[in-house]
């Protein structure tokens, strides 16, 4: 071998043999240089070829180790060892090859070369080898392994979940000692496994970075969803082996990968993807594969992806509610940027599939057509609201009417396909309901009825219907089911209390006196506190007179009159009464004449508050109507005279109510003035205030008493304890958010530069562009200085132009428009 | 087996209850089982609480305390002789005689209780209570609602669902609960409620009744001075309960007022026709609140099995009629309406150390929460719109999430406010606190912000809001009150109610501000605030560290005695650097030898 | 969230009585005073479930997203978590 070496060795002869080991170690070829170099020096030892003999051998040795050979490293190592270490460089190293190979315990005595700092880390060194690789620790180096041998105990204890056990190991290791990062590290594991976060990150958070325990917690914090600084590609590799030796495969590398796609919305790549993962994923749970399946296709169809959609539904297995990806495919219509793409294709198709989906029980296969037509329904809607509000300026009547047609067919098909679904039946009726169509509307609510027998909405909604058109014998019947399931509502209360008075109406009319008192009777007992109303007691003297029993409606009258301090509303009480139960147009007439009379007489604060409510709440006869306002219009005279009268609470509040419904805004705030005055305790009068300031919309109205007025109103309807106070309280709340909701800066948890979240409404995505208005983000006050400034410019008076304005835009329908329009 | 009080703090009485060898019983004391919820100054400036309170109250109303609970949560405070007290204050009063109660009797101190509350009580109500809890020197395991706990007591058929609707009516407090109870299940539908109604509220009117007609006839108004209107207030409260039963009762009371040196006497009869109008609109005000616990229960009164009445009020004739007719059923008052709360809390004292005593609990949060956002109010885009993300009537305890968007692109934070109530807009709602997500994403708008609310059972809310991009992520837990409390603020309470307790076992100790500390620490002198800090950081460390000497290994045992030694030492030469950095060694030394476990 | 069939453990068939009675003796298994965590998951579940139609609205017209990736990621990270590693490959992840 030697003679072989040498041969080729002098094929290089007219090489200088320095020169030729130099260049092999220059080329890395350590062997060859270690094996020229240990030939040379064994002919002519000494001088310069030493110095590359050792840099050879360490050369070689580090190759040795990187390639795992530590038995002929360790050779190797011993032969450096017996030649002696001169060289400072190879020196320096050599404390950590040996290290490696396992033979610190040979480190020549005289290495007193080493610092302090070099012996620590070779300590740390040693005790992480000691526990990665134990055989590589001489066997002299007791303390070191012993030491180590508790750390692999407690990591073996940890791996068959004996924590107490690792624990036990642990306590003997101490703070100083260097092996205390790995107490750490396996605490930190524990908690690893019991997936207590804040202790993993106690633990590992003191790891050393350097050192052997901080590189294997890297992997395990990324496995844990932890956030790990830097992440290369040997930590990727690292998670594939744990992931590959826990679950066989790595799953997970591919699953974060599709995510990472989705991220980006790089759909093409996703279903490519997909396609080299699918066996993957079936193969390793079934349950996976489903979930996977649903985030791709539902992100698809989001996206409105069709195309893609299309590609994926080849490669993938379909949901099981949509066995031929017709649903799929419809939402991706519904979400496509493109018009062509018409979902309503894909949705009849599914209705199809949804009539032979063998799974699906029969009930729960109609429901869910039936929901579908609802959609449908719910869709053909918003395209009318679309051309409704389209801005080009052509007449888009046809379409409209289309669309709602198509809606109504909808809604039909939604209620035959489930019968039984309430919602379906009233979303119809509210159709219906907007579309003017009550007769309809009252249809869709007794096909409710029939199905759903105690649907207090629709039993309420028919009873009102019927009650509207004068029919109070089906009111009767409604509202006696729905005072049933609600005994203790008021509205129904009144409700059915209205139903009995208009059925007291039929039979008084029809002659059928006894069942008519019967009726009179009934609604007494329902609201016992209204039967010696005005209003009841004139509709039993109506009833009295009709029936020809003249002796009883008289005593009927002088009880009536015994309540009142003068006879005005009475007679008014008796006149709306009469023509109800429609007696001879001659006796309307003499009450009718009788009221006239009363009503010149000096004001009084129960009479005008007796006939305001009368007026306000009776409830309106359909042919009763016409007179109804012919009378308001003579109230309204005689309280315009009521000036010097002293209030009572009650009758004050009927007035004002009464002013309200019939929108005399003017009179009233007169009222309301001497209501805060003479009642500041009541929250009502001053929520008026409010109304009427909101009233005069945004370039008019005052703010500050606007708030003062609703905030008063909103601390007095507070502590009281009458009920209609707080529907007043949430009036006067919504009042009060209108007001000041679009006012930055009020609220003093608004600050400037940290913009509040914004709740997204799906439905709010298309409309978001045109808040961009310009005064959307102003003040009213702004808006208002914005309005003088530009009208100082212009040289115009800005009240004029107020009043132009008004003239020439929208009625002065109410303040909502009004304030809308301008924001 | 550990024995935990339940304890009704009621408005006008409390009451305490345990529960011992699976029985509940109600701890009386001289005879009597509540304790009027009364505290006051007796004339040695001994404290008063209870009968004796309540006796005084008419002869020295200055410095008696009545009906606390109306006050708690609030800022407000009440001036007892020359003190002025926290209602949390009044009420660890109350309930640190009833924890002395159950320690005579039971020959043990108990230091764990279950407190009630009215179901619609709400964050600020519930912690006040809770701290009130705390200063008497309990730890308050729970706290549960009135008409909850009434529900436990009981008894439901084994093999049937019913349907109870609780009707709460007590001194303060209104409280209507729907409740389930199916196969050893209790389940809370809905609640509805008014912490601000109840029968003092009816004292009030019939008070305000005599008073009106008194002075109409003699032209002297009772309620100008305090101790004519106590002595008033104190017969009309007589005349009411006397109502519940009779059908008139006289009123009268001698030489109640003067006018021109002649002596007034007030002799008046007061009949149930005259004082059920009187009242009539508050208890229509409660029926409003039935029939909207029914609504939020999706049932209706034909679907409910029973109806049962707690507290004193709920005894008005007028009270049983009207729910009778409008719920169209008879009503029942087999249990107790006085004591049922307390037991039920005692029974849940007992289903929370384990035993098996009754049925398995689900009550519900009576008030929405949500977050402020921008939005769509009242047809206005507005800012303070209040986005529900635990609405009213979720079971606890409840966890709900609700993704929100920036409004703005580059939108660098983020303001998560918290606010409780059922109006769209918070700023008629309650704060309950908040917090700035900062450092979000440089994106445009629409950057996802996941906000997630954990309410646990005792009504405690932890928010915490993530953005979805980044992992960013911010948590706060809301302890309203506490934390506005906490710390210096408590202190000072509890010696105060240590002192006012000690007058009164001395019975002739002066209450007042300036009592001397008998125990105080032996070097009397005052540290400054910060060196105190690291003082009892300090010894609470190092007892830590004491307990974990004799497992520990030689080395850290040594290291650790060091640490100590020099911790010691710097305490004693006051050196704060030394002291601290001693602190952050032993604190790192005794983090490691600690088990994980 | 997890699958509300899975947490309450019944079928997609499940009727009503029977998915009441699942729920009550979940209830009465994990009473919250005792396990909050587990009671919420089996409240939030049923909540899902009770109203049938809402349940077949739900599933109708959502189209998941990307929630589920995280969901099926964040659930395989907790099963891969739970399973312990050999002493061995642990080891072996200190070079670098």
């Amino acid at each position: 071998m030697a003679s072989k070496s040498r041969k080729r060795a002098k094929g290089r002869t007219n090489h200088d043999p320095v020169e030729q080991v130099k260049r092999s170690l220059d080329r890395g070829d350590y062997k060859q240089a270690l094996k020229d170099a240990r030939v040379w020096y064994r002919q002519s030892p000494g001088g310069e070829l030493r110095c590359y003999l050792e840099h050879a051998y360490m050369g070689r040795l580090q190759q040795l180790i990187r390639n795992g050979l530590t038995d002929d490293a360790r050779r190797i190592a011993g032969e450096l060892l017996d030649l002696g270490v001169t060289e400072t460089a190879v020196e320096s190293i050599l404390p950590d090859v040996l290290l490696a190979v396992g033979m610190l315990d040979r480190l020549p005595q005289a290495q007193g070369r080493l610092t302090d700092e070099d012996h620590r880390r070779l300590a740390v060194k040693a005790a992480d080898q000691a526990v990665v690789r134990p055989g590589n620790t001489p066997a002299s180096m007791k303390e070191l392994r012993g030491e180590a041998k508790r750390i692999r105990a407690a990591l073996e204890a940890v791996e068959r979940g004996d924590e107490a056990g690792a624990s036990d190991q642990l306590k003997e290791i101490s703070r100083q000692s260097v092996f205390a990062d790995w107490k750490y590290f396996i605490r930190g594991l524990m908690a690893y496994y019991r997936k207590d976060r804040s202790e993993m990150e106690a633990n590992w958070g003191r790891l050393a970075p350097d050192r052997a325990a901080a590189s294997i917690a890297a992997p395990l914090k990324i496995m844990a969803g932890m956030p790990v600084p830097e992440q290369g590609v040997a930590l990727r590799a690292k998670i594939a082996r744990l992931e590959a030796q826990a679950a066989g495969q790595s799953v997970l590398s591919s699953l974060i990968r599709l995510r990472q796609l989705l991220a980006d919305h790089n759909w093409a790549q996703v279903v490519k993807t997909f396609r080299v993962v699918r066996q993957t994923l079936r193969d390793f749970d079934v349950d996976l594969y489903q979930k996977v399946i649903d985030c791709l296709w539902g992100s698809l169809a989001r996206e409105g992806c069709l195309d893609e959609l299309v590609r994926f539904s080849r490669i993938a297995d379909p949901p099981a509610l949509d066995p031929r990806w017709n649903r799929a495919q419809a939402i991706a219509c519904e979400n496509s940027e493109y018009y062509d793409d018409d979902p309503r294709v894909y949705w009849q198709q599914y209705l199809d599939d949804l009539e032979t989906l063998p799974w699906l029980p029969v009930s729960q296969r109609n429901l869910a057509r039936g929901l579908i037509w609802l959609h449908l329904a719910e869709d053909d809607l918003e395209e009318a609201v679309r051309f409704r509000g389209c801005p080009c300026g052509r007449d888009h009547s046809e379409e409209v009417e289309l669309a709602m047609r198509n809606a109504e067919f909808c809604f039909r098909a939604c209620m035959r396909a489930a019968p039984d679904y309430a919602p379906g039946y009233m979303l119809a009726a509210r159709f219906y309901r907007e579309e003017q169509r009550p007769r309809e509307a009252a249809e869709v609510y007794a096909g409710l009825l029939e199905r759903v027998p105690d649907h207090l909405d629709a039993l309420t909604e028919l009873a009102d219907h019927h009650v509207r058109r004068g029919s109070a014998r089906q009111a009767l019947q409604y509202a006696i089911r729905a005072r049933d399931l609600k005994p203790l509502d008021k509205a129904t209360g009144e409700l059915l209390w209205t139903s009995q008075l208009g059925m007291a109406e039929e039979l008084g009319r029809a002659g059928d006196y006894d069942q008519a008192r019967e009726a009179l009777a009934a609604a007494d007992s329902v609201l016992p506190m209204r039967a010696a109303d005005c209003d009841v007691m004139a509709r039993k003297a109506v009833l009295e007179i009709k029936a020809n029993n003249p002796a009883g409606a008289r005593s009927l009258v002088e009880q009536a009159l015994e309540r009142l301090e003068e006879p005005t509303v009475l007679w008014l009480a008796m006149t709306l009464a009469a023509s109800r139960y429609q007696l001879k147009l001659e006796e309307v007439w003499l009450y009718e004449e009788r009221w006239r009379e009363a009503l010149r007489r000096r004001c009084r604060s129960s009479t005008a508050g007796g006939m305001c409510r009368l007026i306000v709440e009776t409830p309106p006869a359909p042919q009763a109507d016409a007179e109804l306002s012919k009378y308001a219009r003579d109230l309204w005279g005689y309280v315009k005279r009521c000036s010097r009268v002293k209030w009572n609470l009650e009758d004050l509040r009927a007035v004002c109510e009464f002013l309200g419904a019939y929108d005399q805004w003017s009179l009233l705030m007169k009222f309301v003035k001497k209501g805060i005055r003479r009642f500041p305790e009541v929250g009502y009068f001053h929520h008026l205030v409010g109304v009427e300031e909101i009233r005069k919309g945004p370039l008019r109205f005052n703010r500050k008493r606007t708030i003062d007025a609703f905030q008063r109103a909103i601390l007095l309807a507070s502590a009281s304890s009458d009920p209609r106070d707080r529907r007043l309280l949430e009036e006067a709340r919504k009042g009060l958010s209108v007001v000041t909701g679009m006012l930055p800066g009020v609220h003093s948890r608004t600050s400037r530069n940290c913009d509040p979240v914004c709740h997204w409404d799906d439905d709010d995505d298309d409309e978001a562009p045109s808040d961009g208005v310009p005064f959307a983000d102003m003040t009213v006050e702004a808006i208002r200085e914005l309005f003088e400034q530009t009208c100082a410019r212009l040289g115009l008076d800005p009240e004029q132009v107020i009043d132009e304005l008004n003239k020439r835009g929208p009625a002065r329908t109410g303040a909502t428009a009004k304030t809308k329009g301008l924001v | 087996m550990e024995i935990i009080l339940g304890i009704d703090l009621g408005t006008t009485n409390s009451v305490v209850s345990i529960l011992r060898d699976g029985q509940v019983e109600v701890l009386a004391e001289d005879g009597q089982k509540i304790l009027p919820s009364v505290v006051g100054l007796g004339p040695n400036k001994e404290l008063l609480v209870g009968f004796p309170a309540q006796n005084q109250w008419t002869l020295a109303p200055d410095r008696t305390v009545r009906s606390i609970k109306r006050k708690m949560g609030s800022d407000e405070t009440v001036r007892l002789g020359e003190q002025t007290y926290t209602p949390q204050e009044i009420s660890a009063i109350l309930l640190r005689t009833l924890k002395e109660r159950a320690a005579r009797q039971l020959g043990e101190e108990i230091r764990k209780a279950v407190i009630t509350v009215p179901a619609f009580f709400n964050e600020q109500q519930r912690e006040a209570t809770r701290e009130a809890g705390e200063l008497a020197g309990l730890e308050v395991v729970r706290i549960i609602n009135e008409p909850t706990a009434a529900s436990l007591t009981y008894n439901p058929s084994p093999d049937r669902l019913e349907r109870l609707l609780v009707y709460d009516l007590g001194g303060g407090t209104f409280d209507v609960s729907i409740v389930q109870i199916e196969q050893g299940v209790v389940e809370v539908l809905s609640s509805h409620g008014d912490t601000q109604l109840g029968g003092d509220d009816f004292d009030q009117l019939l008070l305000d009744h005599v008073c009106d007609r008194f002075q109409e006839e003699h032209g002297v108004d009772l309620r100008a001075t305090l101790t004519s209107k106590s002595r008033v207030l104190k017969a009309v409260e007589e005349a009411k309960r006397q109502l519940s039963f009779e059908a008139f009762v006289a009123v009268e009371l001698e030489f109640v007022a003067e006018k021109a040196g002649v002596p007034l006497h007030l002799k008046r009869e007061i009949s149930r026709p005259e004082y059920e109008p009187l009242i009539e609109p508050l208890i229509n005000k409660t029926l409003v609140c039935v029939d909207e616990a029914l609504s939020d229960a999706k049932l209706t009164a034909k679907q409910i099995d029973r109806v049962v009445l707690v507290g004193g009020a709920s005894r008005t004739p007028l009270v049983h009629q009207l729910l009778q007719e409008q719920l169209g059923q008879p009503i029942h008052a087999e249990v107790d309406p006085d004591l049922c709360v307390s037991m039920g809390a005692a029974i849940q004292g007992g289903l929370i150390v384990g035993l098996d005593v009754g049925p398995v609990l689900v009550d519900i949060t009576p008030h929405t929460l949500g977050v402020q956002c921008l939005g769509d109010l009242h047809g206005y885009r507005s800012s303070y719109c209040c986005a529900p993300v635990i609405e009213r009537n979720t079971a606890l305890p409840a966890s709900r999430s609700e993704v929100f968007y920036t409004a703005q692109d580059g939108q660098k934070a983020a303001m998560v406010e918290v606010f409780q109530g059922e109006d769209r807009d918070v700023r008629h709602n309650e704060h309950v606190g908040g917090f700035h997500l900062e450092g979000l994403a440089e994106t445009k708008q629409g950057n996802e912000i996941l906000v997630r609310f954990d309410l646990d059972l005792d009504g405690i809310l932890t928010v915490t809001a993530t953005e979805k991009l980044t992992g960013l992520e911010k948590t706060l837990t809301i302890e309203n009150a506490m934390s506005r409390f906490r710390g210096e603020h408590q202190e000072a309470a509890r010696t105060r109610l240590e002192a006012a307790f000690a007058g009164d076992r001395q019975a002739a100790g002066p209450l007042s501000a300036e009592v001397p500390s008998a125990e105080s620490s032996p070097t009397s002198e005052v540290l400054p605030p910060e060196l105190a800090g690291a003082v009892g950081r300090a010894n609470e460390l190092m007892s830590k560290a004491e307990e974990l000497l004799p497992g520990a290994n030689e080395q850290d045992a040594g290291e650790m005695r060091d640490l100590i030694g020099r911790l010691r030492r710097a305490i004693e030469t006051r050196a704060q650097a030394e002291m601290e950095s001693a602190l952050a060694e032993l604190d790192e030394l005794v983090f490691y030898m600690q088990d994980a476990v | 969230m997890r699958d509300p069939y899975q947490v309450l453990d019944v079928s997609a068939d499940v009727d009503d009585a029977a998915l009441r009675r699942r729920y009550l003796e979940l209830v009465r298994r994990y009473p919250p005073e005792r396990c909050p965590q587990q009671f919420a998951e089996v409240r939030e579940a049923y909540e899902q479930l009770r109203d049938p139609a809402r349940r077949l609205e739900r599933e109708l017209f959502k189209a998941g997203g990307c929630e589920i990736l995280d969901d099926v990621i964040a659930g395989m990270r907790s099963k891969l978590q739970e399973r312990r590693i050999a002493t061995e490959t642990l080891l072996s992840l200190a070079e670098r």
